[in-house]
């Protein structure tokens, strides 16, 4: 018979056992893991020297050179290349574009393109915006609509190599919005607003189509972006924008009048918006925004409107926007308005003025202010 | 014929590192590289002499490029800041704190070479 001592010191002794093995595990992987870093830097560092020595000769002949190297050396010499392509513009991609056609990289992540994961697709999607490889638009739609994550990735993609593609702003901003049923990703925002500034936006043709049935985050994302178009077009459609200025929800409505900012040269969408009922909204955030917008236009209307909001506004918040839009437009304060809060126009002035003190010269020197 | 400038280049990503190093070597300059504003620290504070120019990364995980050039010594070494951040506030800090120029990633090594060339002393 085994009495119960020896069971417990067996099994503290299987425990024991163990414990020492999978220490003895954890420690050779560590060290393993360790050694094999310690080797792919040095490795990398060499493939790094050798590349530069290569690009800097009259033939760098990188086709044979690439092609006696083991697997390893490759992914690590491929993922130099990308640091590069990343880091590098103007003629100084060239260099490193001729060697990332070497490696093949290109015909790679088109190989990708239909792979079943998603982070395959996105990351073939990625290396391709840094590449010259020819891509096929049907392709490259195709594969943006399989998921609404790698859509934002092929519109980078026609961000990224706009010159390549003629309708690489259209298409890309279609492929963002998609069929509406999905809020963007910041990623996603950011490329949707690339998309639409400093050129031809199609993104208000797309949301006069469209927006009706658009998920609702998702509208007010792009109002959002519309807020910041600075494209000057009278032909631009903006009709559509108007019916949500009297949304049931507080974002759309204050997203709506944002979105506007950019539009207050026409004279008769000014006319034709009830700037006064947005002015007196229950919600603190449209008026805020209505104020904002109102700054922006800065034309007499919106001047008259904003004087009386400093009076009649309850949220103190909302009126120090209110004032802080009144003298950006150099207006004087109106003493005389019963009701007229004097402390806080004079410190948003002073706070104005030190910010002014504050702003960095064209010379790049700089004046702090007291 | 006199020695060629040494450019102290504080950058944390090994790839960029020597990337500049060879572009700065290609141009015929001396390059010292570190990759934390405390090296750089340690640098400056025991060579000989200071170098002609400072190419300087601003986001790096131990001393930053901010932090590099409030406790840098000597504070008449041009320095041209690297940076992928372009947001006015972070650049005009560190204008303030003696900053000479600023090239955003990506960035054409031309151009950096361009403006490096600049602040030399004729």
């Amino acid at each position: 018979m085994i009495d119960e001592t020896t069971i417990v010191a067996m099994v503290g002794g299987i425990i024991l056992i163990v414990l020492l093995g999978m220490g003895l595990l954890a420690t050779t992987l560590a060290w393993y893991h360790h050694r094999r870093d310690r080797h792919r830097r040095r490795r990398r560092n060499e493939l790094r020297q050798a590349l530069f020595h290569r690009l800097d000769l009259d033939d760098p002949n990188l086709d044979d050179w690439i092609a006696g190297m083991s697997a390893t050396d490759r992914e690590l010499l491929a993922d130099i290349v990308l640091s590069y392509l990343r880091q590098l513009e103007g003629s100084a991609r060239r260099p490193y574009l001729d060697a990332a056609e070497a490696l093949w990289l290109g015909e790679a992540a088109m190989d990708d393109l239909d792979a079943e994961e998603p982070l395959d697709r996105v990351r073939a999607l990625t290396t391709l915006s840094l590449l010259a490889h020819p891509i096929d638009r049907e392709r490259l739609v195709d594969t943006a609509n399989r998921d609404p994550r790698t859509a934002e990735c092929a519109a980078r993609l026609l961000y990224e190599r706009r010159d390549e593609f003629g309708d690489a702003r259209r298409l890309g901003t279609s492929l963002l919005v998609g069929d509406g049923s999905d809020p963007l990703s910041i990623y996603g925002l950011e490329t949707l607003a690339a998309l639409n500034t400093g050129g031809h936006s199609p993104l208000l043709e797309l949301a006069d189509e469209a927006a009706d049935g658009w998920d609702r985050d998702l509208l007010v994302q792009v109002l959002s972006v519309i807020e910041h178009i600075d494209q000057i077009d009278p032909e631009a459609p903006i009709a559509w924008l108007e019916p949500y200025l009297t949304d049931d929800e507080p974002t759309v409505r204050a997203g709506a009048i944002r979105a506007l900012k950019p539009q207050g040269w026409r004279e008769s969408l000014r006319e034709r918006i009830d700037l006064q009922a947005l002015v007196d909204d229950p919600d603190p955030t449209v008026r805020r925004a209505t104020y904002e917008t109102l700054t922006y236009w800065g034309d007499a209307s919106a001047r008259e409107l904003l004087t009386w909001a400093i009076v009649e506004e309850d949220d103190p918040r909302d009126q120090l926007v209110a004032i802080r839009g009144l003298l950006s437009m150099g207006a004087e304060p109106a003493i005389d308005s019963p009701g007229w809060p004097a402390d806080a126009w004079s410190w948003i002035d002073a706070e104005l003025a030190v910010a002014d003190r504050r702003r960095l010269p064209a010379d790049g020197t700089t004046e702090v202010g007291p | 014929m006199g020695a060629s400038p040494t450019v102290l280049i504080v950058e944390d990503d090994a790839d960029l590192r020597q990337l500049l190093v060879h572009t700065f070597e290609g141009a015929g300059f001396d390059t010292v590289a570190v990759s934390d504003g405390g090296e750089a620290l340690s640098y400056l504070e025991s060579a000989d002499e200071p170098p002609a120019l400072v190419i300087l990364d601003l986001l790096m995980p131990e001393v930053d490029g901010l932090d590099f050039l409030a406790k840098r010594p000597d504070d008449d070494v041009p320095v041209i800041v690297l940076t992928g951040v372009d947001d006015e506030e972070t650049l005009a800090e560190a204008y303030e704190r003696g900053a000479n120029d600023y090239v955003t990633k990506p960035f054409s090594p031309k151009e950096l070479l361009t403006r490096a060339k600049h602040l030399q002393p004729a």
